[in-house]
């Protein structure tokens, strides 16, 4: 293990690698301090800039935005009580009453410092686990990935933040649209309508910078926040001993349960995060100071979404299966380059991977650094008015729609997929299960129908083999324990009905 | 539901069995089959329910600017090949910009042509990736 890391940080340290781990990191802290402008979004946006990059460097950057996100967030949830990235939602709860009390100082300070713990903590799980799971996946079968994203779909369903029914609707359609253009194996058109341009199926870029880019600027210019009041006045930035003592256990267990939570699909830092506060509310001997400037509350939560990153990377990385939006487009854009996420991807590319992860300490070194003294720089970032930056976003769309593949028809199904984003978002759809739905869609039916060619169309396949029966008996239990509430409240209802 | 109706249909005509498994429309059929049900569930669970909370929370605020975003967008989109990226952009940029009205009329031209100048220097000559031309073709 040891070699292959001094190989990841002789791949990170080249100049360029080096320079773009910067680059995303810093964007990633832009984009994380901006209201409104979320790492997927951002990084379906600079999509296209990586395209004349080698793989290791687009994934080095575009890796260095995602978790770069989480460390800018919260930022503007304590000096602005506006979270700046989902997953920075809670620390708005705590981290804007320490501003208010004069302690956004320490609040900054504990939440980058317990990022950099907890960011260096889900890198070093990431390394211990990646090479042990790739290798049992590699005795995965096509029944197996089967179970295993049927599972992998039903928790991200289950966990939606929404609707479970929705979110189960949202990943159908994306399965749905994953099947349009020509069918692999018996050639036949799929839904093209005869459109030339449908024939390789639907571009992953324009789906998602419709539905995540466009969707928002469209939400966005519906509440276009106005005037915003930021505390700029911000002194102490290292938390004393005190904090050091009250936000120690926080840190801890967020690192552990972001990280476990990361792993699984669905769960990613938004989760995470309020996991983590819930715990820490739950195990604290004043859990009355909570919403009132508890540093536990802000603590916990930074820890746990900075370490549900580098827990996000664990099933992309060694079972080629993303498990949320911006793993979605990590894997695309790999795929762009000609590298293939799953348990071949260390061995077939040890420079990807272990560069990556080199990338991923040095890139949380570069955070620390970088956050705390360029606060009064983010802060003054916050003062840009949407309607400057919409137009630009917009700009960034259209370019990317186009880039892939040269076609305006893209640019057109982009604009198509704003209005379903926006619509969905309007109509409390998430957009997120409809992106996994499209990217695991392919892989689901490839494996669907490789299994029932190698049983002679006989279902029972799934359920003979020890793995994939686990995995679908997983998935089953998951739904029926959603629907049991429901089933409870109507049987209640029932007899009200019949007493009366 | 219709959606769903016509995924099933459009599944069923694909041919569902092939000689050895499911065949091209196997799973567009599944899909659709869930999707119907889910819809339907959700339509009668709508049409039944006393709340209105979800229609209350899609009202279309300030729908006209939204609106006209998505004609700019459309207006782009049908023009980019025969005017050119440059100049599309340039259109759309600075009616976009026009739409935030406290920007006065040059500092929207300028911001406008150097926006898109600038994008177009940076992703097509820089990054290599080829965005059309168009009427500015001659200026190549």
């Amino acid at each position: 293990m040891w070699e292959s890391l001094i190989l990841g940080f002789s791949v990170c340290l080249q100049p360029i690698n080096l320079f773009l781990c910067f680059v995303g990191v810093l964007i990633g802290t832009l984009i994380g301090v901006l209201p409104g402008l979320g790492p997927g979004a951002t990084i379906a946006l600079l999509f296209p800039v990586t395209l004349g990059m080698s793989p290791t460097s687009a994934i080095i950057m575009l890796a260095g935005i995602f978790y770069g996100a989480q460390y800018g967030g919260s930022t503007t949830s304590i000096l602005v009580n506006i979270p700046g990235e989902a997953a920075s939602v809670v620390t708005c709860l705590d981290g804007y009453q320490m501003a208010l009390q004069g302690r956004a100082g320490p609040a900054l300070g504990i939440a980058a410092l317990g990022s950099f713990i907890a960011g260096t903590f889900s890198v070093i799980g990431l390394m211990i686990l990646a090479v042990p799971l790739s290798t049992l996946a590699l005795k995965f079968g096509p029944p197996e990935y089967f179970g295993l994203i049927c599972l992998g779909m039903t928790l991200v369903v289950y966990l939606a933040q929404k609707s479970v029914q929705k979110a189960l609707i949202s990943a159908l359609l994306g399965i749905f649209l994953s099947q349009i253009g020509i069918d692999q194996v018996s050639s036949a058109q799929r839904f093209t309508f005869g459109m030339g341009e449908l024939f390789d199926g639907i571009s992953m870029v324009p789906l998602i910078m419709g539905l995540f880019g466009l969707g928002e600027v469209f939400l966005s210019l519906e509440e276009e926040i106005s005037k915003i009041s930021v505390i700029t006045h911000v002194k102490n930035l290292l938390p004393n001993l005190k904090d050091w003592k009250d936000s120690s256990w926080p840190i801890v267990r967020g690192s552990i349960l972001g990280f476990l939570l990361g792993v699984l699909p669905g769960g990613g830092p938004v989760l995470s995060s309020f996991a983590s506060y819930g715990i820490e509310k739950r195990v604290s001997k004043r859990p009355e100071l909570f919403g009132h400037g508890a540093i536990e509350g802000v603590a916990g939560p930074e820890a746990a979404n900075n370490s549900a990153t580098g827990g996000s990377f664990v099933p992309l990385l060694t079972l080629g299966i993303p498990t949320n939006v911006v793993m979605a487009l990590l894997f695309s854009a790999l795929m762009v380059h000609g590298v293939q996420p799953g348990p071949l991807l260390i061995k077939q590319f040890p420079d990807v991977f272990w560069g990556l992860v080199a990338s991923m300490y040095i890139g949380n070194i570069m955070l620390v650094l970088l956050n705390l003294p360029l606060i009064p720089i983010w802060v003054r970032f916050l003062k840009i008015p949407y309607r400057i930056l919409f137009p630009l976003i917009i700009l960034f769309c259209l370019i990317g729609a186009y880039s892939e593949r040269g076609l305006s028809f893209d640019v057109s199904l982009m604009i198509f997929f704003g209005v379903i984003g926006y619509l969905m978002r309007k109509f409390e759809y998430e957009p997120a299960p409809l992106v996994l739905g499209f990217i695991l869609g392919d892989i689901l039916e490839e494996s669907l129908r490789r299994s029932l060619i190698m049983a002679d169309g006989n279902f029972l396949i799934f359920f003979k083999r020890p793995i994939s029966a686990a995995f679908l008996g997983f998935a089953l239990l998951l739904l029926i324990s959603n629907s049991i509430p429901f089933l409870k409240k109507r049987l209640k209802k029932l007899e009200k009905l019949e007493i009366t | 539901m219709l959606l769903a109706l016509a995924i099933c249909y459009s599944s069923i005509r694909l041919s569902l069995y092939a000689r050895r498994g499911p065949g091209p429309g196997f799973m567009g059929f599944g899909t659709g089959g869930v999707l119907f049900l889910l819809s339907l569930h959700l339509f009668l669970k709508n049409l039944f329910s006393s709340k209105r909370e979800a229609i209350e929370k899609a009202v279309f605020r300030n729908w006209k600017v939204n609106a006209g975003v998505l004609c700019l967008l459309i207006f782009y989109a049908l023009f980019l090949e025969k005017l050119g990226f440059v100049l599309d952009v340039f259109i759309v940029l600075s009616l976009l910009f026009a739409i935030s009205k406290n920007m006065k009329w040059y500092v929207i031209i300028g911001s406008s042509v150097l926006i898109s100048l600038g994008s177009y220097i940076l992703f097509s000559v820089l990054l290599g990736i080829g965005l059309p031309t168009g009427v500015l073709n001659f200026l190549k």
